[in-house]
């Protein structure tokens, strides 16, 4: 329906920090970051997985080394959209691998530094009171667009979709441990959420 | 505005928006609890817009990936850059207290050892008008059956500061006009200086023909904006999936489920315009009494008139309260004084102690066999 054009149905999202910067640019590879791996981490894996099989509907099988040894794991598999700069609308199949045995509650999107729409240009510069936040957008044709916001546009009246601004602004603003990022979700169509603070 | 709120919703809104306080008034069955449940809906999800009927639109080429919906930026609606919007509820009843409104001192129940015997509480106007000064903050506060409760008392001082033009300034500032009351601050327990803050939007309803309840006094109402909500025939004749008019006579049987729901309708609204003369507008019944949850239109015709029974005993008792102690003035409004002679119901004169007596005799209840007669009866004007 042309009414659902647009629409968005759910939103998956993810404090993004240093250690992801440096991921995108391929600059890291340090143990706190996990390792040299291209990739986005989530934590609460098992709160996110609703939306994650839902963003990333199909499964594949890859090959992953596992203790030294080749194996095989099932990843969920979906594709991502933006506008590129030619303001021509591409697609890439996307990946999001479940824990390792190492990090069990983190799943992540893999290989992000070879898809347009991580670009570190896009990124907006997060500090002290301006959290920036990765949203990967699913919307009512389940095609998904990751997008960045920053908390001071989210703060600023009349910016943001209310219903979008009030939600990410609350879990911005619940209390977590000082180490550990925002993340959680928002589903407009069940009404599900999840956020990592309380 | 948005897609699929009522216009009534959207009058509300407008209205808040302009007045901050609102009183809607209408006989029972009027829609004033839906309206209510609406506005709360459209208010506390933003911009009159429900995220279960409008969500959240992507903007591909924008900067901010999901701003506001054109729609969003509208100016007729309450605080429309207030992100965190809340609705606070209450009921006013006879045992209502300024206490459970504003604030007031409260026993404390299951206290531990030592600890104090008693606790300032924070009423609900209070708790609304916290919410409502904080920066990106706006509450709603419904107050429903307004009338039932002591209102003037329950609002205490607080009753000077209610009026748009009394509140503090949209960024919590005082202002020349702004009015001021005292109240027992829950924190510190001392007497303080409190203003309400501009974006906080009062909501309440009441139904002005509870015979059981004072009516409010002017100095009070007259700090309200009113709406005031009228039965309407339209929208009976649209739930029962009738045409807009129909001046066919009435079959002596129905043969059809649209003629027992027509016969309905004109009973309903000549009742109606009976109860206006002989008891006073404010005393009509509204269309939601015939407006079950389930559709009636699909249903075969057995099972409409069974339907039918239940709304309709209800309208008889409505009539047999407004009209307590008149049995002509009941009669007539179900015409049974000069009405035809198949009416179940007959006025009737007699005599007790050699003082004439009137009475009302027919059916205990409405039935399946009887109430399509009795409509087509109460329908003849």
């Amino acid at each position: 329906m042309d009414n659902d054009k647009g629409s968005v149905a759910r939103i998956l999202y993810k404090e993004i920090v240093q250690g992801d910067l440096r991921k995108i640019e391929a600059q890291s590879n340090d143990a706190d970051t996990g390792g040299g791996a291209r990739d986005f981490r989530f934590g609460s894996y098992k709160k996110l997985l609703p939306v994650i099989e839902k963003m990333f509907p199909n499964r594949k099988t890859e090959n992953r080394k596992r203790n030294g040894k080749q194996v095989e794991i099932s990843v969920f598999q979906g594709r991502f959209f933006w506008i590129n700069d030619q303001h021509e609308t591409v697609n890439k199949e996307s990946f999001f691998e479940p824990p390792t045995d190492v990090r069990p509650s983190e799943g992540r999107i893999v290989r992000v530094s070879e898809y347009g729409c991580f670009d570190t240009r896009l990124i907006p510069i997060a500090g002290i009171g301006n959290r920036v936040l990765l949203l990967l957008i699913q919307l009512y044709d389940n095609s998904v667009w990751p997008y960045f916001a920053e908390e001071k546009t989210l703060r600023q009246p009349n910016v943001w979709d209310p219903a979008v601004a009030k939600e990410l602004l609350t879990c911005i603003d619940a209390t977590r441990p000082a180490n550990r990022v925002v993340i959680g979700y928002k589903d407009f169509i069940d009404g599900s959420r999840y956020c990592n603070g309380n | 505005m948005a897609i699929n709120v009522s216009t009534e919703c959207e009058t509300v809104l407008k209205l808040l928006a302009r007045s901050h306080n609102v009183l809607i008034s209408g006989a029972p069955g009027t829609g004033k609890s839906r309206l209510l449940a609406e506005v709360a809906l459209s208010f506390e999800s933003g911009y009159g817009i429900s995220t279960s009927i409008a969500p959240p639109k992507l903007h591909l080429q924008g900067k901010v990936p999901i701003p506001p919906t054109a729609a969003t930026g509208h100016q007729d609606v309450p605080a429309p850059t207030k992100t965190d919007r809340q609705v606070f509820r209450t009921v006013f009843h006879q045992n209502s207290k300024y206490r459970d409104f504003v604030s007031g001192v409260t026993p404390v129940v299951n206290k531990g050892a030592g600890a104090p015997s008693f606790t300032i509480v924070e009423g609900t106007l209070l708790r609304a008008s916290k919410h409502a000064n904080t920066s990106t903050g706006a509450s709603l506060l419904i107050i429903d059956e307004i009338n039932r409760g002591p209102a003037v008392q329950v609002f205490g001082g607080a009753i000077v500061s209610i009026e748009a033009d009394k509140r503090l300034a949209p960024n919590g500032n005082k202002r020349p006009e702004t009015q001021f009351f005292e109240l027992l601050e829950p924190g510190s327990g001392n007497i303080i200086e409190y203003a309400l803050p501009h974006d906080l939007y009062i909501l309440a309803a009441m139904n002005q023909a509870d015979v059981s309840v004072d009516a409010l006094d002017v100095a009070f109402l007259r700090r309200w904006e009113p709406l005031r909500l009228e039965p309407n025939e339209q929208v009976l004749r649209a739930f029962y999936g009738l045409s807009a008019s129909n001046s066919n006579a009435l079959p002596d049987k129905p043969s059809a489920t649209e003629d027992a729901l027509e016969a309905s309708v004109r009973a309903w609204s000549v009742i109606n315009k009976k109860i206006s003369l002989g008891r006073g507008a404010e005393f009509q019944i509204g269309h939601g009494v015939l407006m079950p949850s389930t559709p009636l239109h699909p249903l075969p015709l057995g099972e409409v008139l069974e339907y039918l029974c239940v709304g309709w005993a209800k309208i008889r008792a409505h009539v047999e309260e407004v009209f307590f102690g008149d049995t002509r003035g009941i009669a007539a409004t179900l015409n049974a004084l000069n009405g035809p002679s198949y009416n179940p119901f007959k006025f009737v004169e007699t005599t007790f102690a050699n003082d004439l007596r009137y009475k009302l005799d027919g059916p205990d209840n409405f039935t399946k066999s009887n109430i399509y007669v009795a409509l087509r009866a109460f329908s003849e004007e």
